[in-house]
């Protein structure tokens, strides 16, 4: 099976997104210049290779710019994480890249070298640590559904092109929304690309190429993106 | 033996009176616990006392006063004494002493005798009277003895007494003690010096002509004048063999004074930590729920920031001295020192006032004993933990971690989340980190309450601007069927409830909106609550 995603580094960090990614059955290849550290995630039985990152043909070769769609920089230093980056970037503007940083001022940079996404590790734990104290009951509750083995996930829909919903408005979708599903926000491409939420009380356009956030059991998941990706409404309106 | 008899009767009632311990715990919290409240109002008091009957003593030595400022002094020194009084009744405990004596006669099988007993009663009351303190104290009261003038000198004593109620200066005091074989060392340099200069300068030019140096009292005073590097000038020597004497002596006079000064700051360089964290230690017990934050590495950071916002009490305890540094640039409370010390943690309130311990630290064994040692101190505390590796969260929860934070977990889930769904997972991460200024909240429903007994679907949560998440409910309210849900640890949560889910108190409400919508909701909720019987 060739790997859909190439994660960086051989480190803890590293070797604990492998297993999440794995949960998911997600296929993926582990990454490092360090032999030891590449022989260690071996140990763990997790597959991993040698390489150096910072010659451009290596990391063709491991499929970037190929068959790989997402890359994670998880290596410990910024500026490694930036250079990966940048290299990645410049292979395949279409790749998915995630790094994590190191200190905050970092986070800019690796956004301008062309990561989608950053994640400050010590930022999301000390909010966690915080939450825990003010709302702990948040915490709970988002540990054992959302991000939990039960069955309530979040998931994204696009509105595909010929979906009945093209030029539709969001209230009339609302009346034909049965299942049990909450509307978290939706990103209309007409108000620009950042999500929003439906407590803003916006009765969006909807166009196709918009997002629709929603959270629900995968059941009621499933039938809501049916409804949104077939051709017309849907005849049985609530 | 009718006398040793009484004397131990009268000890053992004392030892059993609880209004005798009850008064003497009021006046050593008033006079010596270097804690208490009382004592700061006490100590301000007394500093007026003194800077007033200091100022009146001044004023009077060239305008008589008049009947009042007799009485005013008068009053001055009753106050003194009753307070020498009874710092040496609360220096220790008398009647523990013959309790002990007899009880050792007892056990020997000995004839008890008082004379010894007394004796040592007596030694431990003398030893307070000869310290430095109580000699203060006690010549602080001499000065309003009007016959002997000289005794006005004594009025000195009395600023000295300040140094009894501010802290800061009982700490130059401490400094001086601590530090006083080095300063033994320097006199001892300083007074051969002079010692020296005095005969030399004396025999060189006292029967020059036109010498200012007559008796040795003035080649002793050109001496001391020339040594501190201060030089009136009114003495100088003119013979050549003198001007040797005095250049050799400006020379030990600038290593004295740079030895000295490099003493005192030394000194004062060490005791500073000291006093720094005394004054932590002091506010910190003025707090009334305080959050122990074990290690201030970047997580420590967030979350101190974090709390500073929301306006809690907390305190920082971190190894580095840079980290605290760092801590107390913000503005935070912060100590130097391991926190895996329990005297330490005590001292910050940990089985008193403290409410949370955060082991935050970098080091999975430190965060292990920090929670063990919290666990053991106060039973009933919130800790939450911070793990690195899996294997420790076990060890964790095992030693009492009320809650366990993994980074690298918390990290990879946002991370793989990030990878299939982006625009999800930024909703997600919004909601959670609270950036974008949507929260997650919760609002519990109460007795008597207004969403008490309220169907979901009569509550209009889009008019509001609020999405209903869903509702926690415990396992021992009754459930409801035909609603999504889901198990937690004691409790179901109810995602996205139908209409007819009816509301029992004891219900949390899981609520998704803007800031400023769930505050209008709450308020609404709690306004309510009054209104409706």
């Amino acid at each position: 099976m060739t790997p859909r995603y190439a994660l960086f580094g051989c480190n803890p960090l590293a070797i604990e997104v492998a297993w999440r990614l794995s949960m998911v059955k997600q296929s993926f290849v582990l990454l490092d210049r360090d032999p030891a550290l590449v022989a260690l995630a071996g140990e763990e039985g997790l597959l991993a290779e040698h390489i150096d990152y910072t010659d451009d043909d290596a990391l063709r070769a491991v499929g970037i710019g190929g068959h790989i769609e997402g890359v994670f920089c998880l290596l410990g230093e910024d500026s490694e994480n930036v250079f990966l980056a940048i290299s990645a970037r410049a292979l395949d503007p279409n790749l998915r890249i995630v790094a994590v940083c190191q200190s905050p001022a970092a986070a800019a940079k690796l956004l301008a070298a062309g990561a989608d996404k950053v994640v400050d590790p010590y930022e999301i734990s000390g909010a966690r640590v915080h939450e825990l104290i003010e709302r702990p009951e948040v915490v709970e509750l988002m540990e054992q559904t959302v991000f939990g083995l039960q069955d309530l996930n979040i998931a994204e829909v696009t509105i595909p092109a010929g979906s009945w919903l093209h030029g539709v408005r969001l209230s009339q979708l609302r009346r034909h929304m049965v299942q049990n599903v909450i509307l978290l926000g939706v990103v209309d491409l007409e108000r620009g690309k950042d999500l929003i939420f439906s407590t803003r009380g916006i009765d969006h356009n909807l166009d196709h190429q918009d997002v629709l956030v929603v959270i629900g059991p995968s059941q009621d998941v499933a039938a809501f993106k049916a409804i949104i990706e077939s051709a017309a409404p849907p005849h049985s309106a609530a | 033996m009718p006398f040793a008899q009484m004397l131990v009767r009268l000890a053992y009632r004392q030892q059993a009176s609880a209004s005798y311990g009850r008064i003497k715990g009021f006046f050593r919290k008033l006079l010596t616990d270097p804690r208490s409240h009382r004592r700061v109002v006490f100590d301000s008091c007394m500093i007026l006392l003194v800077l007033t009957s200091v100022t009146l003593l001044i004023y009077e030595v060239r305008h008589p006063l008049g009947h009042w400022a007799d009485i005013f002094e008068g009053f001055v020194v009753a106050v003194f004494v009753t307070e020498y009084l009874l710092r040496l009744w609360l220096f220790n405990d008398s009647h523990k002493i013959l309790i002990e004596h007899w009880e050792k006669a007892e056990l020997m099988g000995l004839p008890f005798r008082p004379g010894p007993a007394l004796w040592a009663i007596l030694r431990r009351k003398l030893a307070y009277v000869t310290s430095p303190m109580a000699i203060i104290d006690l010549l602080a009261i001499l000065p309003s003895y009007r016959p002997l003038r000289f005794l006005r000198l004594f009025l000195l004593f009395r600023l000295l007494k300040l140094f009894r109620y501010t802290r800061s200066l009982n700490a130059f005091g401490q400094v001086l003690v601590e530090k006083r074989f080095e300063l033994m060392t320097l006199s001892l340099f300083v007074g051969s010096v002079v010692l020296i200069a005095t005969v030399a300068i004396y025999l060189f030019e006292a029967d020059a002509p036109d010498s200012k140096v007559q008796t040795l009292m003035d080649a002793l005073y050109w001496a001391v004048i020339t040594v501190t590097t201060v030089g009136y000038g009114d003495i100088v020597p003119l013979t050549p063999e003198g001007r040797v004497v005095a250049m050799v002596l400006v020379f030990a006079g600038i290593g004295v004074i740079s030895f000295a000064t490099s003493i005192v700051v030394m000194a004062f360089h060490e005791k500073m930590r000291e006093l720094h964290d005394n004054r932590v230690f002091a506010a910190v017990e003025r707090q009334s729920d305080t959050t122990i934050v074990c290690g201030y590495g970047r997580i420590g950071q967030v979350v101190a920031e974090r709390l500073a916002e929301a306006g809690d009490d907390f305190v920082i305890v971190d190894k580095s001295e840079a980290a605290v540094a760092l801590a107390r640039k913000q503005g935070y409370l912060a100590v130097a020192g391991d926190s895996t010390d329990g005297a330490l943690l005590a001292n910050l309130g940990l089985g008193n006032q403290a409410k949370r311990v955060l082991c935050l630290t970098h080091d999975d064994v430190s965060n292990v004993y920090i929670t063990l040692t919290a666990r053991q101190a106060a039973p009933d505390i919130l800790i939450i933990s911070r793990a690195n590796k899996a294997e420790t969260v076990r060890k964790l929860a095992q030693a009492g971690a009320s809650h366990v934070v993994r980074p690298y977990e918390v990290v990879a889930r946002m991370a793989s989340e990030f990878i299939g769904q982006p625009v999800a997972f930024d909703a997600l991460y919004d909601v959670v980190t609270r950036a974008a200024g949507v929260h997650l909240e919760p609002l519990a429903v109460h007795p008597g309450d207004w969403l008490e007994k309220q169907r979901v679907g009569e509550i209009d949560f889009t008019a509001h601007r609020l999405i209903l998440f869903g509702v926690i409910r415990p396992h021992a309210s009754p459930g409801a069927d035909g609603h999504a849900r889901y198990d937690m640890v004691g409790r179901h949560f109810y995602f996205n409830p139908g209409p007819d889910l009816l509301l029992r108190p004891g219900d949390i409400l899981m609520l998704i909106g803007y800031q400023a919508s769930l505050g209008q909701f709450r308020d609404l909720t709690g306004r309510r609550r009054r209104h409706v019987p």
